[in-house]
């Protein structure tokens, strides 16, 4: 066993360690290095608020997003109902000239017994029939 | 006689509140912008915050580098301490999250790179506990001592190192080391108890009266 040199009681010795200490110049570079750092911190700081900033104007847009959406909706509902154009489909319907001479309706309502689905176009362009593509066989557009 | 101790106790509390005033004062201040308030905030504590982070890793290097990092974590927390507790716990709070993130990174590659010691002081002390040592011994001894009690910690597990720095290196109450690492006193008290335990086997060649 090796001979004991001090007889310290351990929280003694625990004790010492509060001596371990850097010197006073250490605390200067300390300090200079930190202040560095925390300079370049309040700048990134800045940086970061004016990002928020841009946030705080993205939030006061999503305010008003909701009614910008109500008014696209309107729009589109509104463009669809006056400007709208048939779209062409498969499905016909066979169209006498009195019909077609109420041009200045934008929708005509057919009845049924005027309706002639499924029938292929060459074989009913003749005489003053015209045809109409429409996808509902219902109603369609001059 | 007997009641001076209480004074001491009573004089102890109105210091540390005093000083907690004064911190609010300060964090008032960076709080509204003044940065600079926080200078006085740097200067009272990093001496403290150094030594436990030190006490801590065993390394100055990593000891410097760490308590800058947590005064600028602090820095930039600020704004999130709303005073229910002191402070100097919610820094160490701070302080003890980011060492012992760090050491556990750095498990594998850590080595030491010891403090000086304040020779005059810890010379007399050493003085007083040796037998007949001469003055070179002495210089040799002091060095073999710092090895062993940093290596007899650093073998210890972080909590119990970490119980071991707070109370018996930087003197806190069982009570301010529960509630910065949010358990109770009595775990405390055995934590230490068993640390001690390990130490005093660790450091048996150093300890007078040591029976194991």
């Amino acid at each position: 066993m090796k001979p004991k040199k001090v007889n310290f009681s351990l929280e003694e010795l625990l004790h010492l360690k509060r001596h371990e200490m850097p010197r006073e110049e250490f605390w200067e570079t300390f300090e200079k290095q930190l202040q560095c750092r925390l300079a370049l911190e309040i700048g990134r700081k800045r940086s970061f608020f004016r990002t928020n900033m841009l946030d705080v104007l993205y939030k006061k847009w999503v305010c008003w997003f909701p009614l910008a959406t109500c008014l696209c909706v309107f729009g589109f509902v509104v463009y669809t109902q006056c400007f709208r154009v048939e779209k062409l489909s498969n499905r016909f319907v066979v169209v006498t000239e009195d019909i077609i001479c109420h041009r200045a309706l934008k929708q005509f309502v057919l009845s049924v017994d005027q309706q002639l689905s499924s029938v292929p176009v060459r074989n009913l362009v003749s005489g003053s029939q015209k045809i109409v593509a429409t996808d509902t066989c219902k109603r369609f557009s001059f | 006689m007997d009641a001076s101790p209480e004074v001491n106790l009573d004089e102890e509390n109105v210091l540390a509140e005093e000083s907690a005033d004064e911190d609010r004062l300060w964090i008032r201040r960076v709080k509204s912008g003044n940065t600079r308030a926080f200078d006085f905030l740097i200067r009272k504590y990093q001496r403290r915050l150094y030594s436990v982070v030190y006490n801590m890793t065993s390394n100055k290097v990593d000891a410097a580098d760490l308590t800058q990092e947590i005064l600028i974590k602090a820095f930039k927390g600020i704004h999130t301490f709303k005073g229910e507790s002191h402070f100097y716990t919610w820094l160490y709070r701070i302080a003890l999250n980011t060492t012992f993130s760090f050491i556990k990174k750095s498990r594998k590659t850590s080595h030491y790179s010891l403090e000086n010691w304040d020779n005059t002081e810890i010379q007399e002390n050493i003085l007083s506990h040796s037998n007949d040592l001469e003055m070179g011994d002495r210089a040799t001894l002091l060095k073999e001592l710092q090895e062993k009690l940093n290596e007899a910690l650093q073998k210890l597990s972080l909590n119990h190192r970490t119980v071991v720095v707070l109370f018996e290196i930087e003197g806190m109450s069982h009570t301010e080391i529960a509630q910065m690492l949010h358990c109770s006193e009595g775990t405390v008290r055995s934590r230490l108890h068993y640390a001690k335990e390990q130490l005093k086997q660790l450091l048996k060649d150093y300890l007078k009266d040591y029976e194991a």
